[in-house]
């Protein structure tokens, strides 16, 4: 590699140069540290790709062109390998964050001494499987399924508007505008986040508190994110069973199950979380897992073409002397047997019993079922946000360490580490399919994005460990540096970091630990989840139960996006949703994105932050 | 009967979806866990039969509607859409062949076809998916697709080009496209 452009097909346009690779590791680097302490202190992760973007566009092609006078430099394909790899190192924060503090937290008193290369390694094997799972997995659902992956849109978007023309421009200008507009008025108060409609009728006709009637109109909230709309507004007649299924949950399920007596008889704003948290979520999980077991046996055929098409493609690339433009089928062997030996080393680290001795069983076991995890696990992640843009992160999360704690028998530290691995495993794979899709769009070679981003994968999770072992260090004493009982947080002082999702992992830790795991659910949930794709619509399994994992607000806000999408397609025709609907939805994503971001910082910054939640 | 389908599946998911979703409090001592197999059968217990029944008639909504499907297509209720497939890879096949090798001489009409091509012909191939689904058979298709997905990445690699002034790349990018076209076209005429 060489800042010249690089060898074989496309000698002459820059794609893999060392000024692409150099930005996306110094951005991806800053992001994750950033987005870790982000996490920490609010509990949420933030996406790193269209703010890699819009840098690659300023520093590649502004500075690399103006500055340094390097001819055709920051191509749009330079560009889009720089946002690859930032994001792709970025996207350990948020797995990172959502597990490893929780070990820290739940203290050496549940979890025992612990060393700390187990979970580094896990971590770094979760990384590479995220990206060898979607080997097979880009054929199926970007090219085959046609996923529309609404980032990876938006992101491609604006790599391309430098060609598109002014009206498009114009367009994502409009939609940046709007959005940045609207979040500011939700941040500053003048406009509330979500839309409570069944709480407004719910006043208008004096209707109480309790009952189902209640819980149908108290859970009726479209959330004003635009990011959510725009994702709607890319996936159009393709994501309304998402929509459709949150319609489900909250006006046909829960209220009968309040009507039949069987929600706890609380009120308000109680009975909402009561029959979402005990009830409607973990059945989403249920139906998730279920809807994409059985998405990989009725998609057999599919996949079973894919991998011919790859192998076709990589024995014609060696016939005629050059390279494939994907990684052959033979790459996904290799990676899935390393992740197998990386996690039966880390199981047999911390299978060791008091005595010294290593359960090779419980290691062996926990190995095989992680693997096999990771990999249905990256499955359900690239679905769900193919077509929605959401990432049932926690609940896969919480999935994995429920399996691990019962099948290692209440080893919180192998569940945890292995929780680790699958977190990053997903986010890595949700993070390298949308870039894929941004690829495709701009005509990226994907087999370059997806070595750059094996080339770097082991930066993210080394960061993300690194800082928030830092953090941990921070405390009085070098230890407690985060969590609600950390001296920051007892004494309100402004350097708080609440750890809120780690917090969220600590309690299901404990929850599953005390026999509280609603595994009743899950199991009822995954049959439901086998049946629905026995329907004639692709991944419907994994919408629907995505739709009850999440609340209601989302879901209604998202439909209102697909709703909008099918309507301007019937009134106005294909052309025009290309033309004017696509940028403006992407200019909305991109909008709400930066905006959160700079306000974040802002927030970090003059130490305004408090606690927050995420899914 | 496409209707009696859909109900079926619907009636089915909302009963299985209402039993999933039942409360089956396991009652233990103080200080101790629940069995996980005491917590499943005081759900079964509970929830089971009513439970079944909506998985049942989901599954049975399921297949009728997968059925209706299957008999509107060997009813040839898509035969326009698969007669047209072809003919409009045949058509992105021309209009590739009439960007300009030289595009740097021509960048206008070498964005004109290429736009043309991502934007107005791919799309409208794409929207016969699921009618040249049911004629190809998955399998078939995933291959077939895979070349025309080559197509599409080049096209627009070289549409890229184009804007980034790399024009010695195009003919590459083009002759690839063309590649992608002509095997997928072969695939879609088998």
């Amino acid at each position: 590699m060489s800042d010249t452009p690089s060898g074989e097909a496309g000698a002459g346009y820059r794609e893999v140069t060392i000024s692409a690779v150099v930005l996306g590791v110094l951005t991806g680097a800053l992001m994750t540290a950033a987005f870790v302490y982000i996490g920490l202190k609010l509990g949420f992760g933030l996406a790193g790709s269209t703010v890699a973007a819009i840098l690659g566009f300023a520093l590649l092609r502004g500075v690399g062109r103006g500055v340094f006078g390097i001819r055709g430099a920051g191509s749009i394909v330079e560009n889009n390998i720089n946002q690859t790899i930032a994001s792709g190192i970025n996207t350990a924060s948020a797995g990172v964050v959502f597990t490893f503090p929780a070990l820290l937290l739940l203290g050496e008193e549940v979890v025992g001494e612990f060393e700390l290369w187990p979970i580094l390694v896990a971590a770094i094997a979760g990384s590479f499987m995220g990206i060898v799972i979607i080997i097979p997995l880009r054929k199926q659902m970007i090219e085959i399924e046609r996923l529309r992956f609404p980032t990876g849109i938006a992101v491609g978007t604006i790599l391309r508007s430098p060609g598109a023309g002014p009206k498009k421009a114009m367009y994502l200008g409009v939609g940046f505008v709007f959005a940045l507009a609207l979040t500011l008025l939700i941040k500053f108060g003048a406009l509330p986040g979500t839309l409570p409609i069944g709480g407004w009728i719910q006043s208008a006709l004096g209707i109480g508190n309790h009952g189902a009637g209640a819980l149908l109109l108290m859970g009726t909230a479209v959330s004003l994110s635009m990011a959510n709309v725009g994702a709607g507004l890319l996936s159009g007649r393709g994501g309304l069973p998402f929509a459709l299924g949150g319609i489900l949950a909250w006006w046909i399920i829960g209220p009968t199950v309040v009507q039949a007596g069987w929600a706890p008889n609380v009120g308000g704003d109680d009975l909402v979380g009561a029959v979402y948290g005990t009830m409607l979520r973990p059945t989403g999980i249920g139906i998730l897992i279920g809807g994409a077991l059985a998405g990989v046996i009725a998609a057999f055929p599919a996949i079973r073409g894919a991998f011919r098409s790859l192998s076709a493609a990589s024995k014609l690339a060696r016939q005629s002397g050059g390279a494939a433009e994907e990684l052959p089928p033979r790459v996904l062997v290799i990676g899935l047997a390393l992740a197998f030996f990386a996690l039966l080393a880390v199981a047999t680290t911390d299978a060791r019993t008091d005595t010294g001795a290593i359960d090779w069983g419980v290691a062996l076991l926990v190995a095989v079922a992680g693997t096999l995890w990771l990999g249905l696990a990256g499955l359900i992640v690239a679905q769900a946000t193919g077509a929605t843009d959401i990432s049932p992160l926690s609940g896969l999360a919480l999935i994995a360490v429920t399996l691990m704690l019962g099948l290692s028998g209440g080893n919180v530290l192998l569940a945890v580490t292995i929780g680790v691995a699958v977190c990053i495993a997903t986010n890595q794979c949700a993070d390298m399919m949308s870039d894929l899709k941004t690829g495709h769009l701009v005509g990226s070679i994907p087999r370059r994005q997806q070595l750059v981003q094996f080339g770097v994968a082991w930066i993210g999770p080394a960061i993300a460990i690194g800082t928030t072992l830092l953090l941990w260090a921070g405390g009085p004493g070098g230890t407690d540096g985060f969590g609600p009982e950390s001296w920051a947080c007892q004494n309100e002082q402004p350097d708080c970091l609440p750890a809120p999702q780690a917090g969220v992992l600590q309690g299901m830790i404990q929850s599953v630990l005390g026999g509280d795991a609603p595994l009743d659910k899950y199991l009822a949930g995954t049959v439901i989840g086998g049946g629905l794709a026995l329907f004639p619509i692709g991944g419907l399994g994994v919408l629907i139960g995505l739709a009850m994992y999440l609340p209601f607000e989302i879901t209604l806000g998202y439909g209102v996006g697909c709703g909008l999408h099918i309507l301007l397609d019937k009134l106005k025709g294909k052309r025009f949703v290309g033309d004017v609907i696509v940028p403006l939805a992407a200019g909305l994503i991109v909008g709400e994105a930066l905006t959160s971001l700079t306000l974040t910082l802002i927030t970090l910054v003059t130490g305004a932050g408090g606690g927050g939640g995420g899914h | 009967m496409r209707w009696v389908g859909m109900l079926l599946f619907l009636a089915g998911i909302g009963l299985a979806g209402v039993y999933a979703s039942r409360p089956a409090p396991v009652e233990v001592e103080e200080g101790e866990s629940p069995d996980p197999a005491e917590q499943v059968s005081t759900w079964w217990s509970l929830a089971g039969w009513p439970f079944t029944a909506g998985a049942v008639m989901m599954v049975l909504g399921g297949l009728v509607a997968r059925r209706d499907r299957g008999a509107t297509t060997a009813a040839g209720g898509h035969a326009k859409d698969e007669e047209k497939a072809p003919a409009l890879v045949r058509r992105i096949r021309e209009r590739l062949d009439e960007v300009p090798e030289d595009a740097r001489a021509e960048p206008e009409k070498a964005k004109q076809r290429l736009d043309e091509v991502i934007e107005d012909l791919i799309p409208r191939v794409l929207d016969r998916r699921e009618a040249m689904i049911a004629r190809m058979g998955l399998g078939d298709f995933a291959e077939m697709i895979g070349h025309f997905a080559q197509m599409e990445r080049n096209a627009a690699r070289a549409w890229s080009c184009l804007i980034d002034e790399a024009y010695d790349e195009i003919p590459a990018c083009l002759e690839r496209a063309r590649d992608g076209a002509d095997r997928a076209l072969e695939r879609l005429e088998r």
